[in-house]
C-alpha cells in the first residue's frame, strides 16, 4: 500500500468514494441485523423490562463518541506534525459525527436513566465528562469555523483536539475512579461480558453498524471538502 | 409501547438521517 501516494487529496478522492459506498451499505445491513437481534431475538430483561433495549444504541454511540475523538486527535496531530492537507480535512470531517454520537449517547442514556434511576440527569463523573466531550467537539467545530485562514484554523483546532484527549481516559475510567451512579463496564476486552449472549450480539452488531456509518459519512464529508478547497 | 424507548430510537435515527440528508445536499452543491 502506497500510503504517501494516498496522502494527496486528489489521489485519495476516488478511493474515499469507493470506501464510503461500501461502508454505507455495510452500515445499513449491520444496523438491520442489529435491530432484528435487539428487538426480536434478545429477551426482555428480568429487572428493567423493555427499556434496557436502549443499550443497543446507547453503548455503541458512547463507544463511538470516544473512539472518534481519538481518531480525530490522531489526524489533527499528524496534520500538525507533517503539515499534510488531508490530515486536517480528516480531523474536521470526523468532528460533526463525533459530536452527534456524543449527543446520542447522552440523549439515550438520559431516557434510560429516568425509568431506571428515577432521574434524567445527575452530575456524576461519567455523565459530566461525557458532556465535556460534547463541548470539546463543539468547541473544535466552532473554533475552526471562526478562523478564516484555513491553515491557522486547522492548527488551532488540532491543539484543542490534542489537549482534549486527556478527557477520554477520564470518561472511560470514571466509573472505576469515582463512586458514580452510572454502572461499570458490562463489556471489556479482558473478561467475558456480563450479559446474555443475544444481547451482546445485538450490541456488537450495532457498534459495527455505527463504525461503518462513521467511516462512510466522514469520507463523504472529506470528498466535499476536497471539492470545496480544490 | 415504552415511550422512553420510542424517543431514544426516534431521535437517534432522526439525527443520523438528518446528517446523511445535509451531507448529500452539500455533496450535490459542491459537485455543481
Amino acid at each position: 500500500m502506497k500510503w504517501f501516494w494516498y496522502a494527496s487529496p486528489q489521489t485519495f478522492y476516488p478511493l474515499a468514494g469507493k470506501i464510503a459506498l461500501a461502508g454505507g451499505i455495510a452500515a445499513a445491513a449491520l444496523a438491520l441485523a442489529g435491530l432484528y437481534v435487539g428487538f426480536f431475538v434478545a429477551p426482555t430483561d428480568a429487572q428493567q423490562g423493555e427499556v434496557y433495549r436502549v443499550i443497543f444504541i446507547h453503548v455503541p454511540a458512547a463507544w463511538m463518541s470516544m473512539f472518534l475523538y481519538l481518531v480525530m486527535a490522531f489526524w489533527a496531530a499528524l496534520g500538525l506534525a507533517l503539515n499534510t492537507r488531508l490530515s486536517g480535512m480528516m480531523a474536521s470531517a470526523l468532528a460533526p459525527t463525533g459530536a452527534l454520537f456524543t449527543f446520542i449517547a447522552l440523549w439515550t442514556g438520559s431516557l434510560w436513566g429516568k425509568p431506571t434511576w428515577g432521574t434524567y440527569w445527575v452530575w456524576d463523573a461519567r455523565l459530566t465528562s461525557e458532556l465535556l466531550l460534547l463541548f470539546l467537539y463543539l468547541g473544535f467545530i466552532l473554533l475552526q469555523a471562526a478562523i478564516d485562514d484555513r491553515r491557522r484554523a486547522e492548527r488551532a483546532g488540532a491543539i484543542l483536539a490534542l489537549v482534549g484527549v486527556v478527557n477520554i481516559p477520564i470518561i472511560y475510567y470514571s466509573v472505576q475512579w469515582w463512586n458514580t451512579l452510572h454502572q461499570g463496564a458490562s463489556v471489556s476486552l479482558t473478561r467475558a461480558p456480563t450479559m446474555a449472549a443475544t444481547m451482546f450480539t445485538g450490541m456488537i452488531l450495532m457498534a459495527l453498524a455505527f463504525w461503518m456509518y462513521s467511516i462512510a459519512v466522514a469520507l463523504v464529508r472529506v470528498r466535499c471538502m476536497i471539492r470545496e478547497q480544490g | 409501547m415504552n415511550w422512553y424507548l420510542f424517543w431514544a430510537y426516534a431521535v437517534t435515527f432522526l439525527c443520523l438521517f438528518l446528517e446523511i440528508a445535509f451531507l448529500l445536499k452539500r455533496s450535490r452543491e459542491t459537485k455543481k
